[in-house]
């Protein structure tokens, strides 16, 4: 296969970005929570929420380029998308907030360059530890992470990640 | 201002004194500097001995997070009453008041961390109507520390 880039995304990959988070959150069975409508404000937020001054996130791609003769032009096959996070404990850490390949282009240790890349950032950002949640079901994914020595904080010490929102949010804030 | 005292007093609570790694002098440079990287709310009393001094009883402490489809969530990294002035309410009114800060800052969600053995937790937030999205919709939570961030690092 030609080499495999992982690299910064750039304000021109936020159509393909928007691509795969959809593709992700078809994988993760929850793409019924946004409706089709809605992503032309969700492009639009992407793309002043991630290359704006101030950035709510960071997001590597992972992208083919192709070998010298091939017709082709790069194609980005995967992304991980990040923030900044803090603990009290140890200060500034990372959350890895979605990783994805697309399934063509599974198999070729795509997703350990990703992991691998943010791991650099990281270390390069003073942070002493990186954070990531998975679903369930996915033993794949969670296999590649234990395998690259990440611990299952939920099974080990019996975290469990909770959520106001909506009317609960609405009330606690006495509306 | 937060107070490193109490900030040890959660870490008892939790076993993990030796865990704490920050000093003040962190916190200071990370929470009040130029690009704050956390915010903080304190609950304060008056004390009856000196009526013009304060003491600091509870602090919650956030900042903020994203999801591609919904935008900035609010996340709640810390929140801790101290023992003696549980019960008061206080708890409640520093939820109301990061609800209101969640929803002014354009955020839909209020989200966090809790231990499921820690059942007096898991009542006192469920009551109030959250969601354990581990349980509902089988989220684990993982995490890489130093040692394999330095592995992972080297290989490249």
């Amino acid at each position: 296969m030609a080499s495999v880039l992982i690299r910064e995304a750039k304000e021109g990959d936020c159509g393909n970005i928007l691509r795969l988070i959809r593709e992700l959150a078809e994988y993760e069975k929850l793409s019924d929570q946004v409706k089709i409508s809605e992503e032309a404000l969700i492009s639009a937020a992407l793309r002043a929420d991630g290359f704006g001054e101030n950035p709510f996130y960071h997001c590597l791609v992972a992208e083919i380029l192709p070998a010298p003769g091939e017709p082709q032009g790069p194609c980005v096959v995967g992304y991980g998308l990040y923030y900044f996070i803090y603990s009290t404990w140890k200060g500034r850490n990372i959350y890895l907030e979605d990783i994805y390949v697309k399934p063509e282009y599974r198999g070729h240790g795509i997703g350990s360059k990703i992991i691998k890349k943010v791991a650099e950032v990281a270390l390069d950002k003073g942070c002493s530890q990186f954070r990531l949640s998975v679903l369930d079901w996915n033993k794949r994914a969670m296999d590649l992470y234990k395998a690259l020595g990440a611990q299952d904080l939920t099974e080990a010490e019996g975290w469990h990640s909770f959520r106001f929102e909506g009317e609960a949010m609405r009330e606690l804030a006495g509306k | 201002m937060l107070q490193n005292h109490q900030h040890l007093e959660l870490a008892a609570c939790e076993n993990m004194v030796d865990a704490v790694k920050l000093t003040a002098n962190d916190l200071l440079r990370d929470g009040f500097g130029e690009n704050p990287l956390f915010y903080c709310l304190i609950a304060e009393v008056h004390t009856h001995q000196k009526p013009t001094s304060k003491v600091t009883v509870g602090f919650a402490m956030y900042y903020f997070t994203y999801d591609p489809w919904i935008g900035r969530l609010l996340y709640l990294e810390d929140f801790y009453v101290i023992q003696a002035y549980r019960g008061l309410g206080i708890g409640a009114e520093m939820l109301k008041r990061l609800s209101q800060i969640a929803i002014r800052s354009q955020c839909s969600c209020m989200h966090f961390l809790v231990v499921i053995w820690n059942q007096a937790s898991i009542d006192y937030y469920t009551r109030r109507g959250a969601l354990d999205l581990s349980s509902e919709e089988g989220w684990h939570l993982f995490r890489f520390n130093r040692g394999e961030l330095m592995d992972m690092a080297g290989e490249e």
